[in-house]
């Protein structure tokens, strides 16, 4: 288990990130200004799916449109992207 | 109180005598030396003997050392301030380690009641096992679409969990500035064990660990956990809608309490 921000400073917890985030269809575009750099991937996966109307019992798994990846859920996501990355919304899937 | 705390059984007598408490006469429960203590919907709660000056709920106890917190009275009397103690830490049977965790709980309540955390002799365990007490994910929250990451604050003079909620900008304007304040005292008096409250321009809400045992902690810290993710996930939206600018007309009304 991954925790974030262990040792509070007062900036760390409340920064934002700002980013753009589509889904894998290319329907959907949002621009996400509020959430916290500290929460994890898996938690801003959701609230993006939530608002973009994207089914709830769904895994929905994030990507770096920038370099790829798929971003680890448990890691913050201010810790895996830039600001102002454009990252994909897609169902997780299990290849193989 | 934010609801009666009553009732004393008389098959906890004995054990709250050797705490020092003795059956109220006026129906409170039991009487210590300066704390009361009853029991509400099974949970065990102490609050002062004697009412001190009153605080405002949102600004008064945020930061504070221990589960000390203001509730406003549901019959608009003075708010009170209150240590809860959830049915984990309350003593099922006669088993030793289930009484010393609600004695250690109790004298954590009287060591902390005073506010000044720098008078507790005490440090927190260490981090990794701190950790190891809380759930997975247990510090995200979500509530539609909005999200929340909390805070494990562990430090040589602070062990807490805190969330920050929506910003409270001092522009605000005074309607909406009047629900928020109602919202958020709905959620102190709705919501056990978690404080919320205004600081730094900010709602936060917060659980304060500082002083507690280990014995205490390792059972506490779950249900801290979900206490306060509870009252995130209640309070989050409403309070969004009210500090994002939104434009209601229904909020020039002006809020009431039944």
């Amino acid at each position: 288990m991954i925790l974030n921000q262990v040792i509070r400073t007062e900036a760390s917890s409340e920064e934002l990130i700002s980013f753009l985030a589509t889904d894998v269809t290319g329907t959907h575009e949002l621009e996400v200004e509020d959430l916290q750099r500290t929460l994890p991937a898996f938690e801003v996966a959701r609230t993006v799916a939530n608002r973009m109307s994207l089914p709830d019992n769904v895994p929905w798994v994030l990507r770096d449109e920038s370099t790829s990846a798929y971003l680890d859920d448990e890691a913050a996501i201010g810790d895996q992207i830039a600001p102002n990355a454009r990252v994909s919304i897609t169902p997780r899937t299990h290849l193989g | 109180m934010s609801e009666t705390a009553c009732a004393r059984s008389a098959l906890w007598d004995p054990e709250m005598a050797a705490l020092g408490f003795r059956p109220d006469r006026g129906g409170h429960g039991y009487r210590g030396k300066d704390l009361l203590f009853g029991f509400a919907a099974g949970w065990g709660v102490l609050w002062p003997a004697r009412t001190s000056a009153t605080r405002d709920p949102l600004y008064a106890h945020l930061g504070e050392p221990g589960l000390w917190r203001w509730t406003p009275a549901v019959d608009s009397r003075h708010p009170c301030r209150i240590f809860e103690l959830p049915p984990v830490l309350l003593p099922r049977g006669y088993a030793n380690h289930e009484q010393t965790i609600f004695q250690e709980t109790v004298e954590w309540a009287r060591a902390t009641r005073p506010r000044d955390a720098t008078s507790l002799d005490w440090t927190p365990p260490p981090l990794e096992q701190v950790k190891d007490w809380l759930p997975e994910r247990g510090l995200s929250v979500r509530a539609g679409t909005l999200a929340r990451q909390g805070t494990l604050v562990h430090s040589p003079q602070r062990l807490a969990l805190e969330f920050p909620v929506v910003s409270c900008p001092d522009d605000l304007p005074p309607e909406r500035r009047q629900w928020l304040r109602e919202l958020l005292l709905d959620a102190q008096m709705r919501w056990r064990l978690a404080r919320v409250g205004i600081a730094r321009e900010k709602v936060w809400a917060e659980i304060d660990l500082t002083g507690a045992p280990p014995c205490v902690l390792e059972p506490l810290l779950p249900v801290a956990l979900e206490c306060v993710r509870w009252l995130v996930a209640w309070v989050l939206e409403p309070a969004q809608f009210l500090v994002d600018g939104t434009d209601c007309r229904a909020l020039m009304l002006q809020p009431g309490r039944g």
